[in-house]
């Protein structure tokens, strides 16, 4: 293999990392909080959808990003209010959009386009790339905001009324934090940015929108979250480990000397055995926040 | 309580046994007088007037295998004069349900059931009962004497895109031809030979037309996966870095992540059309990215309906004595053809009708495909209608000291045959 083709692969990972980076970065901010959010994949798929439809009604494609983000934050909320207002199973209430997205979406593509199953936008609806590098200015935005993400929760104010309200939420009231408000600023953080991470998988990296676009990536930025320990930049390495074997699998696959020997079911699952193996040898134990998944309830 | 409970059922059942016995005997009348006049003088059972489409949980409007289904019966129902009932799947529960209740009503002469994925309910219902006519598209059903499976040869679509493939290549000065396929199923197989096939058909043609010796590697993924545009996007990427210039898509809604990467790299190189190519699968997918998908490879669902309906006629008026088996449509048949021009126009048609396409639309898209057709040399297209014609006629026709009767006999494949197909061809194995 030629270093074109290995910038070219490096090119193609910034693109399979994002989706799956950006939730997990979110999630990791809301399970901080004690919240947790199974929702992932269906809220992608949601955002998918109303960015295309967005970024096709309107022409500019940052308006489609910005829609998908905002569906997202608005599932955040009412994900919020079952989870954090009303003490409900949270394990359902993300279920719930999981399921109210498998029918809703393939229900809005034939409402809206009158066709079942995809459409595709036209190329003004999509967002451009960078030029030169040919990458998307998502993919910048999503290391910023790990970065971000990393200095808030760790060194901010309000990261640490984060970490203890999904730590202690009992401690953090006793001190006089508003136990459910922090929980919900965290929930619509997270489900926002599954939201962009949707937006980005149907008008950036494609441009269409399918009746199962997400295929599995909310649930494997779940796995990410507890790879990653709970840290956003080791969730940024950890993407970029499954990208890039992610990516790696299907230039292998084409190289006869590699189909020879190495079965197509094993370069498939390549991306899930490197992330494991990393995980095990350098991770090793990881530690969720003690109050995680369980409401609040004051006594 | 329980007195009471009992004296209730008593009383509903004694009301049961005199409904019976009223029932039975105005039966009983009605049978010793001979029925009404008309049964009488008819000896022969009327031959019924309607014709149900169960279509799969897609449903009308998928542009593809639903739509061409409702071709094939709304041609059957107007020629045959029929009356058309379409029923929509809204979930794979419904199968069942929606199949047994048409069987029941004893109006159809021929229930249609359009996908594999309705193999199952097609078989249970029809041995529930046996006197209704069934017919399912794409599914194996061999054995039961009122179910007809349409099945159809598409190695041999797949032998002429393949063709088509290796000539366009040749002629840009390409390096290798592609294709991305979904999971790894023996359904597969029959694309992957018959294109291969087609292939290295393409390279001697092209040979033959301008003396240059071709030899293209050929690169084949399989995704794992149906539903995963991204990761067809990805995969074709790989082909195209590779040298590939046109890439198949056999891989249902993944094949859309193809027809974007095509697009990409040639937008990429400045160019409004290929090369890059992509090649569309199953319906006339020539219209999703215009000017970057060469052809499609089409499974003409539509001519599998109308055929099954003409069966179905033919049986009841005696005709033929066996209506059920395995009914397999080739290029002979009608039952698999490359996209023409008219293709294009009846799905822009259909597109037109469901309010997917605009109409403004219509006349670019078909100006942009015919550019690109037009931009490549006339004498490919003329070569593909050739191997289409001889296919018909002569399938001992040989490449590599292969025929392709040969690979024909073996299907369905399984993956050791396959290998060697892929081995003759000199095809990377897996």
């Amino acid at each position: 293999m030629d270093i074109g083709a290995i910038v070219e692969i490096a090119r193609q990972t910034t693109y399979a990392m994002t989706p799956l980076v950006l939730a997990a970065i979110g999630e990791i901010v809301t399970e901080k909080a004690g919240v947790v959010n199974i929702g992932l994949e269906g809220i992608m798929l949601l955002s998918a959808f109303i960015a295309v439809y967005v970024a096709e009604v309107t022409g500019n494609p940052w308006l489609g990003l910005a829609a998908g983000t905002v569906l997202g934050a608005f599932i955040g909320v009412i994900h919020s209010m079952i989870s954090n207002y009303l003490k409900g199973d949270q394990i359902i209430s993300g279920l719930g959009v999981n399921l109210l997205a498998l029918g809703l979406v393939p229900f809005g593509i034939e409402a809206v386009w009158h066709v079942r199953g995809y459409h595709t936008v036209p190329p003004e609806a999509k967002v451009p790339a960078l030029p030169l590098l040919r990458i998307s200015p998502v993919f910048l935005l999503t290391v910023l905001i790990a970065v971000a993400t990393h200095y808030m929760l760790n060194n901010t104010g309000y990261g640490r009324k984060i970490r203890a309200v999904g730590e202690n939420p009992e401690a953090a009231d006793v001190v006089g934090v508003n136990v459910e408000l922090v929980q919900t600023v965290a929930t619509v953080y997270g489900a926002a940015l599954a939201g962009l991470a949707g937006a980005f998988l149907s008008i950036d990296w494609l441009s269409s929108i399918t009746k199962e676009l997400s295929a599995g990536r909310g649930f494997i930025a779940l796995a990410l979250v507890n790879f990653a320990n709970w840290n956003p930049l080791l969730a940024l390495a950890g993407g970029a480990l499954f990208g890039i074997t992610w990516t790696a699998a299907e230039w292998l696959k084409i190289i006869p000397e590699i189909k020879a020997v190495v079965p197509i079911s094993l370069l498939n699952t390549l991306p899930y055995i490197a992330t494991l193996v990393v995980v095990a040898g350098f991770i090793g134990v990881s530690r969720p926040p003690a109050h995680i998944g369980r409401p609040y309830k004051r006594e | 309580m329980k007195s009471g409970l009992k004296r209730a059922l008593s009383k509903t059942a004694a009301l049961l046994i005199v409904v019976f016995v009223v029932l039975a005997a105005g039966a009983a009348l009605f049978l010793l007088r001979g029925g009404p006049a008309e049964t009488t003088t008819t000896s022969a059972p009327a031959i019924p007037k309607k014709i149900a489409v169960v279509y799969d949980i897609g449903g009308r409007g998928d542009l593809s295998f639903n739509d061409m289904a409702y071709l094939g019966a709304k041609r059957a129902a107007d020629e045959f004069g029929l009356e058309l009932v379409e029923v929509q799947s809204k979930s794979e529960s419904d199968y069942l349900p929606n199949l047994r209740t048409l069987a029941r009503s004893g109006e159809y002469l021929l229930i249609v059931a359009v996908g594999f994925l309705m193999t199952d309910a097609v078989n249970q219902t029809a041995q529930e009962y046996p006197d209704q006519l069934f017919a399912i598209i794409d599914g194996y059903i061999p054995d039961k004497p009122n179910v007809l499976s349409v099945l159809f040869k598409e190695h041999e679509g797949s032998a002429l895109v393949g063709a088509l493939a290796a000539m366009v290549a040749a002629n840009y000065g390409c390096s290798a031809v592609g294709v991305v396929l979904g999971m790894e199923i023996p359904v597969l197989y029959k694309f992957e030979a018959g294109y291969y096939w087609g292939i290295r058909y393409g390279e001697q043609v092209y040979k033959q037309h301008t003396g240059q010796d071709v030899s293209l590697n050929v690169l084949w993924t399989y995704t794992g996966a149906f539903n995963d545009p991204a990761k067809g996007k990805t995969a074709t990427q790989a082909q195209l870095a590779q040298g590939a210039c046109v890439v198949y898509n056999v891989a249902g809604a993944t094949g859309l992540g193809i027809f974007e990467a095509v697009e990409e790299k040639a937008k990429q190189e400045g160019k409004d059309m290929g090369p890059p190519f992509a090649i569309g699968v199953d319906a006339d997918q020539d219209y999703i990215k215009p000017g970057f998908i060469v052809a499609s490879m089409m499974k003409r669902v539509d001519v599998g309906v109308y055929t099954a309906v003409k069966r179905a006629l033919d049986y009841y008026q005696k005709k033929i004595d066996k209506f059920g088996g395995i009914l397999e449509l080739g290029l002979k048949e009608g039952g698999v053809a490359i996209s023409k021009l008219e293709d294009l126009e009846t799905f822009l048609e259909l597109g037109i009708q469901a309010g997917t396409v605009k109409e403004a639309e219509k006349q670019q898209i078909i100006d942009k495909v015919k550019a690109m057709r037009e931009a490549i040399p006339s004498w490919i297209w003329e070569e593909v209608d050739k191997l289409a014609e001889t296919l018909k006629t002569n399938p001992d026709v040989a490449v590599d000291g292969l025929k392709f009767s040969d690979i024909a006999a073996k299907i369905p494949l399984d993956s050791d045959e396959i290998k060697q197909i892929r081995q003759q061809l000199g095809v990377p194995t897996g």
